[in-house]
């Protein structure tokens, strides 16, 4: 039985996405809602209150949290900060399994696994490459019959 | 036996040459009638209709020839296409479900819709569709149910005369008679234009006024027409019902059923019960309260059709409906409940059905005060829907006191094994079930999954169901859908111990959180609050 857990450098590049994607959307209440100051001084608050919030403070505690358990028999992945949620699935269900990188993604822990069964399915975040490919081939090597 | 080659019924070419084709006819046969059928005029005029009429008719010809299909002892074959060619063969062990159907306009043809399912997971249509004479599709299930019943034991059971009407009157659907209706009304403006639709409006208006006059108690007359429309969408549903499970039965040999019912439209279905994924037993409130109990199957292929329930047993008493299962599924045994909601949870249930009744005035008031002419209209309109949130309070209640798990067990299926078992005197292996009781809806759900039917289970918990100790619980089965069931608010460590006990769930206990706190209850005293689940 293995056990993974998050990527951390990835909140690290989750909080430069975000602070860019907050910066472009403070930038956009800037320069259309510039005839509204206090709209838009409260929209730009609220912005900079939800990167605070989101990257500053949940981030960190949601990839503490992350982590994935692969015994022989199934897969576990326990996920969630305030609404903490856990996954159970049968290897035997498991379909096929996608691995989904992002450029760089060695550097930043931007990986995503989607597992598939039939009638449903996992999407693992935020491992690092290394532990993703060690899964996929666990999960291919896995032999049900 | 030697394979059997035959072709699809010659029907079918009317089918494949195009579903347009009466478009054109359509309009050569009033050109006909404008010239008082004079032939050769109307020939003179129409010649080149007439020519397409036929390449569409010699092209939807070649396409049915090129359609060969081959039963023998172990599937089918068949192949498609002309030039670009496309074979297929499935093993009778993958056939999940099939269906013949046989409307009555097909009857003195002898034709039969034949479709075939397996659990490779597309959605939207059967794997096979035919339309073939009657004797392939009576040769096609007799060679199923030769494969799959070798030991040729028989139990039948029949849906009661009273039975079958009461479960059409409780399973017919309003929105599925108006779709009907809303089909016919659009197919029909294509031919003869808005005569129907004209007609159908004008007689619901009569309707509507002639009960304005008789009840005289000042309902607006928009109200009465959307009572009306919706009471003529029930009736359609329920008459449709009527004709199609009359003659309802269940019949098992081996691992194979045999389901057939209808009359305008005989339908028979055959499913491996090897390949159901769960039982379902089926309630409403009415229903509990007369302790009825309505049986559906899950299995690929089966009830995908429109409007199509995929009834398993109709409707009957408790107790004959668990004896019924037990004869299609012998050795089911099943537990008592060993995980419920605490009492203290009542809320989580109860919290939409009261908002429903508190909101549904203050916002009638609100607008009233916008829109005073609209008073009678939100009056009447309040009033009609504090029913259907007062009955939602009263399933959800019921449905707080009867959520849970259970465990159940039964003798494995695998036909072979079973019998060499029993004739050696040595106990059957056994498949283990996880039972589950939750409502959606207004509906109540009793669901029995074998454990290798079970896709996924998710438990989740917010944070105030941390300091309770309660979660969410949610299982994904096996389904060509992405099918879920979820039943709230129960104990969790109750919860993780009824799955971790029957091998449900293999993971140490560090992967759930506060996970000492399921080990000492793991070792102390016996499972509280454990209630029978039948």
């Amino acid at each position: 039985m293995k056990k993974y857990n998050g990527d951390k450098r990835a909140v690290t590049a989750l909080r430069g996405v975000g602070f860019a994607a907050a910066l472009f959307l403070m930038v956009l209440c800037r320069l259309t809602l510039f005839r509204l100051p206090t709209l838009m001084l409260i929209l730009m608050c609220a912005i900079l209150l939800a990167w605070v919030g989101i990257c500053i403070f949940w981030l960190p505690f949601y990839l503490l949290r992350l982590t994935l358990t692969i015994s022989s028999r199934e897969l576990g992945l326990g996920t969630g900060c305030i609404f903490q949620k856990r996954q159970i699935m049968q290897r035997r269900a498991v379909q096929y399994v996608t691995l989904f990188t992002t450029p760089f993604s060695y550097f930043t822990g931007l990986n995503f696994l989607f597992i598939r069964a039939l009638g449903g399915g996992m999407i693992v975040p935020f491992l690092k490459l290394s532990d993703c490919k060690e899964i996929v081939k666990n999960l291919q090597s896995y032999d049900k019959y | 036996m030697p394979p059997i080659h035959f072709r699809q019924h010659p029907l079918q070419i009317v089918k494949l040459s195009s579903k347009y084709l009466w478009l054109l006819l359509i309009p050569l046969m009033r050109g006909l009638a404008a010239l008082r059928f004079d032939l050769a005029s109307w020939f003179q005029g129409a010649w080149l209709d007439l020519l397409t009429l036929f390449a569409i008719i010699f092209l939807g010809w070649l396409r049915w020839y090129c359609i060969q299909i081959r039963v023998d002892d172990r599937g089918i074959w068949w192949r498609i296409g002309l030039i670009l060619r496309q074979e297929s063969t499935i093993p009778f062990k993958n056939i999940t479900a099939a269906s013949a159907e046989e409307p009555f306009f097909f009857r003195p043809v002898k034709a039969v819709r034949l479709t075939l399912d397996t659990n490779c997971a597309i959605t939207s249509n059967p794997d096979l569709q035919l339309l073939v004479h009657k004797r392939y599709s009576e040769l096609m299930f007799n060679k199923l149910l030769i494969y799959k019943s070798e030991h040729r034991i028989s139990h039948k059971i029949t849906c009661k005369g009273k039975w079958w009407i009461v479960f059409s009157f409780i399973f017919s659907s309003t929105l599925s008679g108006i779709l009907l209706l809303s089909t016919v009304l659009i197919q029909s403006t294509n031919i003869v234009g808005n005569y129907l639709e004209l007609q159908l409006i004008n007689m619901v208006n009569g309707a509507a006024e002639e009960i304005t006059r008789i009840l005289a108690i000042g309902l607006p007359p928009a109200a009465i027409v959307i009572s009306l429309v919706l009471a003529l969408g029930w009736a359609i549903s329920f008459i449709g019902n009527l004709f199609r499970y009359v003659g309802f039965s269940t019949t098992r040999s081996g691992n194979a059923i045999s389901i057939s019912n209808g009359w305008l439209t005989k339908h028979t279905y055959y499913i491996d019960r090897e390949k159901i994924n769960y039982l379902d037993l089926r309630e409403n409130l009415l229903m509990k309260i007369f302790r009825l109990v309505s049986v559906q199957a899950n299995c690929s292929g089966y009830g995908k059709g429109n409007s199509e329930i995929p009834v398993f047993l109709p409707i009957s008493r408790k107790k004959e409906v668990v004896s019924a299962i037990e004869s299609l599924f012998p050795g089911l045994n099943s537990g008592k409940k060993t995980s419920i909601p605490n009492k203290s949870s009542w809320f989580r249930y109860c919290w939409l059905p009261l908002t429903f009744i508190v909101a549904q005035p203050i916002v009638a008031g609100i607008i009233c005060y916008f829109v005073p002419t609209a008073f009678t209209l939100l009056r009447f309109a309040c009033l009609v829907g504090e029913i259907p949130a007062l009955w939602f309070l009263a399933v959800k209640l019921t449905s707080f006191y009867t959520s849970g798990i259970f465990s159940a067990s039964m003798e494995a299926l695998s036909t072979p094994s079973f019998y060499k078992c029993k004739t050696k005197g040595a106990a059957p292996p056994l498949t283990y079930l996880l039972g589950l009781n939750y409502s959606f809806a207004f509906k109540f759900h009793s669901l029995m999954i074998p454990h290798y039917r079970i896709t996924k289970i998710v438990i989740k918990q917010s944070i105030f169901q941390v300091q309770m100790a309660t979660c969410n619980l949610t299982v994904f089965t096996n389904n060509e859908l992405k099918k879920s069931h979820r039943i709230v608010s129960l104990p969790i460590y109750n919860t993780i111990f009824t799955m971790h006990s029957t091998g449900l769930i293999g993971l140490p206990l560090t992967f759930f959180p506060k996970y000492k706190r399921i080990l000492d209850s793991l070792t102390s005293k016996p499972i509280k609050n454990a209630k029978s689940s039948k």
